[in-house]
C-alpha cells in the first residue's frame, strides 16, 4: 500500500511540478516523498522509477504524438537508435533512474533515523 | 551500515546528476535535453504557425499589425519606423534567433566558446582577419546618423524583446543539442552580420597564390595561366557607356611584388557565392512595365540565409528578402521601384609584408620611418578547456593576419591585411534609403553610402528607368597593384585613394533596353582605373545577355524561364572540341553508351538527363589531369580558371601543362582527353554500381544539398531535384545555388512580384514547414508575393493575424 502511495505521489508531483522546474525536481521530489514515506530501499527505489519514469515517458510520447514525430525522426538519427519509440523509452529510463535514485537516496537518509528510533524505542 | 548505504546513494545520485545534466563531449546535456516538459520533445510543432493573436510589448508607442501569407511570410504594418523595425526584430528572433546569434558568433569567433577546441582555428583566423574590430569602426559611424540609430535601436529591443520571453523551455532546438543559452542581441551584433557578409562576398582574393606562382614561374607564363580578361568579354556595363568624366591621376610606375613563397593560405570563402540579376525597360516588356529579376546564389543552408516580409509603415512599404540580424530590406521593392544586388567582384583585399624593427614588434618601418604598432590581445574561451590568448598586430594597414604564430613560417612572415571592410562605413543607410526611394534620383543617393561587399545593384521604377551600378568601396590602383604581394614598408605600394562615386562604373537606360550583371568583368579596357578580380564569370552573363537580345516582348514567364535556364556554355564551348577528338576505336559498351548520349546533347542540364553527368565526370577528370602541377607544389597555387582552360584546350593543344608529370611520356591535350573520357565513364559506371541504379541522371549524380549550419544530415536535404549547375545561370550546383528568386514586374498600377527560396521561414527543424519550399525551388514553381497597401486590403492568402499590443 505505502509503496503505490509512495509510487502514484511521487509521479503526481513529479508531473506538476516539472511543469516550471528543471527536471533534476524529480529527484528532490523522489527523495522528499521516499523520505516521509519510507520502505525498504529497493521499494523506494522502484517507487521512484516507476513514478517518474511513467511520467517522463507517457509525457514524452504524448508530446511526440501530438508533434507527429516531426522533430524526434530527426533527433533520432542523432542517437545510436533507430526509432524515434526508442527516444520515448530512453527519455523514461533517465527520468526513471532520476526518480529512482533519488527515493534511493531519500528512503536511505530516512533509515538512518529510523535505525535510532528503533534503538531508543526498545532500549 | 545505513550511513554507508546513505552515502552510497548520494554518491551514485549525484554522480547521476552531473553526467546527465551537462554536455559530455558530443552527446547534449542528456536530462535537460530529454525531459518531455522543457527539453527537446517541447520543440516539436503540430501547427505551421502557432502565435498568440495578441502580444504586449511595453517598447511599442502605438499597436502592430503583423500578417501571415500562406508562405509564413509576415505582413507588418506599423504607424511608425520604431515600431516597425521592433516588430521586425521580434519576428527575425521568432523564426530565426538561434540562426541570427550563431552567425555572430562564427564572425566574431567564438565558435570554441560553443563547441570547444576543434573550432580554435577557425576562431583565430576570425579575429585575425579583425572582423568585429570592422564592425566596431561601422558601428561609431552608423550610430552617428540619428536615423539609422533610431532604427537599429528598435530592431535590437525587438529581438531581445523575444529573448526575454524565452525560457530553456522555448529555446530552439539547437541550443538544447549544444547546451548553451542565447545573449542579448546588440547594435554591434548587426553592424557585424554586415561584417559577416562582407567576409563571404568580398574576402576572397587569390593574392598569394598569385605571388608564389608569378616567382615559380616567371611573368609570361604567369600570364599565359592567368590572364585578367581577354578581347570580346561581356562586361556589366555594356561597352555603349562612355566615361564622360575625368579620372583621377593614378601612379603609373608598375610595383614590384614581394616574390615570397607561401606554404600554406588561410581557407578563402568559396568562389561559388556568386548571382544574377537583369533588369528591362518598357519597349522590351510585353506589356509595357519594367521588370527585374534577381537571385543571390550562395551556399544553400538551412535555416536559409535569406527571410522574407513587407514593412509597411507611414512613408515606407516595402516587400522582400532581408538578412537575420539586419534591420530592412536588402533585396526587394516598394510602390516604385525595385532593386538587386549580385556580387561585384574585385580584388578589395590586399596584402603588405611587414618589416618590424625588432622582435618585440613595437615597430615596422615605412619608408625612412618606424610607425608604431597597437597590440591587440585576444581571449578565446574554449568549453571544456583552457582559455587561450591570441597577440594580434595592428597596423595602419589592417591586422597582421600571418605572422610566426599563424601560418607564418618564420618571423620573417609578416603579412597584413588591407582590406576595404575594414573601414568604418555606412552600409545600412543605404538600405535604409532604397527601402523608401522612388525614382532613380533617390536610388543614385541611396548607393552612395555603400562600401562592402561590394555589389552590382540593379534598379528598375514603375516611371521607366533602369540602371545599373557597379557599386561599393574600391581602391584605385595602377596596373598589377595588388595582385601580388605588397612591400609594407614602401609608402609608394599604398593604395591611391577610393574611385570616387560618379567614377564608379554605371549604365542608366541603355538603348539596348535591358542591363545584367552575373559576376562577370565589371567594364571593357576602356574604363580608366584598374580593376582586377581572379575569378571572374565568363558565362552566366554571356547566356543571360544572349537570351535578353534574343527576346522581344518580354513577360514574366520568360523573366521566370531565365533564372532557371540550365543552358550550359562552358560545355557548348569545351565539349564540340573534346568529342572530335576521340579515339572511338575499341570502346566498350558503357562508353560507347556515354559517346553516343553526349553527341546528341544539347548543352542543357536538365535535372532528369544522364548527358551532363557524363559530361561533368569527364570534365572532372580532365581538368585534374591538365592542371597536375598545381597539386604536386609544395607552395599554395591556384589553378587556372575554367575558361582559360578551354581557351588553351583550343588553342594551344601543346602546351607543356597538358603533359602529366607522373608520366615519362609527353602527352597533348588529346591524350588527355581521351585517357579523362575513359576515367570519366568509369566512375559514372561506379557511381551506378554504388548507387544500385541503372540511370545517372544529372541531379543525382549532382546530388543539390541544402544543409543545416551545424551540417547534421537529419535537419538537411539532400538529392534536391533540380538542374543547373556552377556557371550556369540556373546555379544550383552540390552546396551552392539560388538562395532567392525574385521577380518583379513594376506595373505603375500596382506592383507584381514572385519569389521563392529554397528553405523556409520557420528554422525550427520540428516545425511542419520546415525547408516547405525547396521542392517548389527546385521545379522553378514561384509564389505571387501579396503585396498589401494596407492592414485592412482583404487578401484570401493571409491565414492570421497578430496584433502587438502597447503594454
Amino acid at each position: 500500500m505505502v509503496f503505490i502511495v509512495r509510487l502514484l505521489l511521487i509521479g503526481v508531483l513529479s508531473f506538476i511540478f516539472s511543469l516550471f522546474s528543471p527536471w533534476w525536481m524529480i529527484v528532490l521530489i523522489a527523495a522528499i516523498v521516499s523520505f516521509i514515506m519510507p520502505g525498504n530501499n529497493f521499494s523506494a527505489f522502484l517507487g521512484g522509477l516507476l513514478g517518474a519514469g511513467i511520467v517522463w515517458m507517457v509525457m514524452a510520447w504524448k508530446v511526440d504524438a501530438d508533434a507527429a514525430s516531426l522533430l524526434s525522426d530527426k533527433i533520432v538519427k542523432l542517437f545510436p537508435v533507430d526509432e524515434s519509440s526508442m527516444l520515448v523509452l530512453l527519455t523514461g529510463a533517465i527520468g526513471g533512474i532520476a526518480g529512482g535514485l533519488g527515493a534511493f537516496t531519500g528512503n536511505s537518509f530516512r533509515q538512518i533515523f529510523i535505525k535510532k528510533v528503533k534503538q531508543s524505542f526498545y532500549s | 551500515m545505513k550511513v554507508v548505504r546513505f552515502l552510497f546513494a548520494l554518491v551514485l545520485t549525484i554522480s547521476f546528476f552531473s553526467y546527465v545534466n551537462f554536455k559530455q563531449g558530443e552527446i547534449p546535456p542528456l536530462a535537460n535535453f530529454l525531459n518531455p516538459f522543457m527539453g527537446f520533445w517541447q520543440n516539436g510543432e503540430s501547427e505551421r504557425l502557432d502565435v498568440s493573436e495578441e502580444l504586449s510589448a511595453e517598447y511599442l508607442k502605438e499597436n502592430v499589425t503583423i500578417k501571415f501569407d500562406e508562405q509564413l511570410i509576415p505582413h507588418i504594418f506599423a504607424k511608425n519606423d520604431r515600431d516597425l523595425y521592433f516588430a521586425q526584430g521580434y519576428m527575425l528572433a521568432y523564426h530565426r534567433l538561434w540562426q541570427m546569434d550563431f552567425q555572430i558568433i562564427a564572425t566574431e569567433g567564438r565558435v570554441s566558446e560553443v563547441i570547444g577546441g576543434k573550432a580554435l582555428e577557425y576562431d583565430k583566423l576570425q579575429r585575425r582577419k579583425g572582423l568585429k574590430y570592422a564592425a566596431k569602426r561601422s558601428l561609431k559611424t552608423l550610430e552617428k546618423d540619428p536615423e539609422i540609430l533610431a532604427m537599429m535601436n528598435a530592431y535590437t529591443a525587438g529581438v531581445n524583446y523575444w529573448i526575454d520571453e524565452l525560457s530553456y523551455k522555448h529555446y530552439p532546438v539547437e541550443y538544447k543539442l549544444l547546451g548553451y543559452a542565447p545573449k542579448p542581441w546588440t547594435n554591434l551584433k548587426t553592424a557585424m552580420l554586415l561584417k559577416y557578409m562582407a567576409d563571404m562576398l568580398s574576402s576572397d582574393e587569390k593574392d598569394l597564390e598569385n605571388t608564389n606562382a608569378l616567382k615559380l614561374l616567371g611573368m609570361e607564363e604567369f600570364e599565359m595561366l592567368f590572364p585578367e580578361t581577354y578581347d570580346d568579354i561581356d562586361p556589366v556595363i555594356p561597352s555603349e557607356r562612355k566615361w564622360d568624366f575625368t579620372p583621377l591621376k593614378t601612379n603609373e610606375e608598375i610595383i614590384k611584388p614581394v616574390l615570397d613563397f607561401t606554404a600554406e593560405t588561410f581557407e578563402k570563402p568559396d568562389p561559388r557565392h556568386g548571382s544574377n540579376n537583369f533588369v528591362i525597360d518598357q519597349r522590351k516588356s510585353a506589356n509595357g512595365h519594367v521588370m527585374l529579376a534577381n537571385e543571390p546564389d550562395l551556399s544553400l543552408n538551412l535555416p536559409s540565409i535569406w527571410y522574407v516580409m513587407q514593412l509597411n509603415a507611414p512613408g515606407i512599404n516595402v516587400f522582400g528578402a532581408t538578412l537575420p540580424g539586419a534591420p530592412g530590406i536588402i533585396v526587394g521593392f516598394n510602390d516604385s521601384i525595385a532593386w538587386g544586388v549580385t556580387n561585384a567582384k574585385r580584388d578589395v583585399v590586399d596584402w603588405y609584408k611587414i618589416n618590424f624593427r625588432d622582435k618585440n614588434r613595437e615597430e615596422y618601418q615605412y619608408d625612412d620611418k618606424w610607425l608604431k604598432t597597437e597590440k591587440v590581445i585576444e581571449k578565446i574561451v574554449v568549453r571544456d578547456g583552457d582559455t587561450v590568448y591570441d597577440t594580434i598586430i595592428h597596423t595602419h594597414y589592417g591586422p597582421v593576419v600571418y605572422d610566426d604564430n599563424f601560418l607564418g613560417k618564420d618571423a620573417e612572415t609578416n603579412y597584413a591585411m588591407k582590406w576595404t571592410a575594414h573601414e568604418e562605413s555606412k552600409d545600412l543607410r543605404t538600405f535604409y534609403e532604397l527601402n523608401r526611394a522612388k525614382n532613380y534620383n533617390d536610388y543614385y543617393e541611396a548607393l552612395k553610402h555603400y562600401r562592402a561587399p561590394a555589389q552590382n545593384f540593379a534598379f528598375g521604377s514603375a516611371s521607366g528607368d533602369i540602371a545599373l551600378w557597379v557599386n561599393g568601396a574600391f581602391p584605385i590602383k595602377s596596373k598589377q597593384q595588388g595582385k601580388f604581394l605588397l612591400d609594407g614598408a614602401n609608402s609608394r605600394h599604398e593604395w591611391q585613394g577610393m574611385i570616387p562615386h560618379d567614377h564608379k562604373a554605371s549604365m542608366k537606360n541603355p538603348t539596348k533596353g535591358f542591363l545584367s550583371s552575373a559576376n562577370q568583368h565589371p567594364v571593357d579596357s576602356t574604363y580608366p582605373y584598374y580593376a582586377y578580380d581572379y575569378n571572374y564569370e565568363f558565362y552566366r552573363n554571356r547566356r543571360i545577355n544572349d537570351r535578353m537580345n534574343t527576346l522581344n516582348s518580354v513577360t514574366v514567364d520568360d523573366m521566370k524561364e531565365l533564372q532557371h535556364d540550365n543552358y550550359n556554355y562552358r560545355a557548348s564551348e569545351s565539349l564540340p572540341m573534346m568529342i572530335n577528338v576521340l579515339d572511338t576505336t575499341g570502346f566498350n559498351a558503357e562508353q560507347r553508351i556515354a559517346y553516343m548520349m553526349l553527341r546528341k546533347w544539347d548543352y542543357f542540364n536538365e535535372a532528369d538527363r544522364q548527358a551532363p553527368s557524363y559530361y561533368e565526370a569527364w570534365w572532372d577528370d580532365l581538368y585534374a589531369k591538365i592542371w597536375d602541377e598545381m597539386d604536386d607544389s609544395k607552395v599554395a597555387l591556384i589553378k587556372p580558371h575554367v575558361f582559360n582552360t578551354i581557351y588553351l584546350m583550343n588553342n594551344d593543344s601543346t602546351n607543356k601543362y597538358f603533359d602529366i608529370q607522373s608520366t615519362s611520356e609527353v602527352e597533348d591535350v588529346f591524350d588527355l582527353i581521351n585517357s579523362s573520357f575513359r576515367e570519366g565513364v568509369d566512375k559514372i559506371t561506379e557511381w551506378k554500381s554504388t548507387n544500385e541504379s541503372k540511370s545517372v541522371e544529372w541531379y543525382r549524380y549532382k546530388n543539390t544539398k541544402v544543409t543545416h549550419l551545424l551540417k547534421l544530415a537529419s535537419f538537411s536535404v539532400d538529392g534536391v531535384k533540380v538542374g543547373g549547375n556552377r556557371n550556369i545561370v540556373n546555379a544550383a550546383s552540390g552546396t551552392h545555388g539560388p538562395s532567392w528568386r525574385m521577380v518583379v514586374e513594376l506595373d505603375p498600377a500596382g506592383v507584381k512580384a514572385w519569389g521563392v527560396y529554397p528553405g523556409s521561414q520557420s528554422g525550427n527543424p520540428g516545425n511542419p514547414s520546415y525547408g516547405e519550399m525547396i521542392d517548389d525551388w527546385a521545379s522553378g514553381k514561384y509564389y505571387p508575393l501579396n503585396f498589401l497597401k494596407s492592414s485592412t486590403e482583404p487578401n484570401e492568402h493571409i491565414i492570421f493575424t497578430q496584433t502587438l499590443e502597447v503594454d
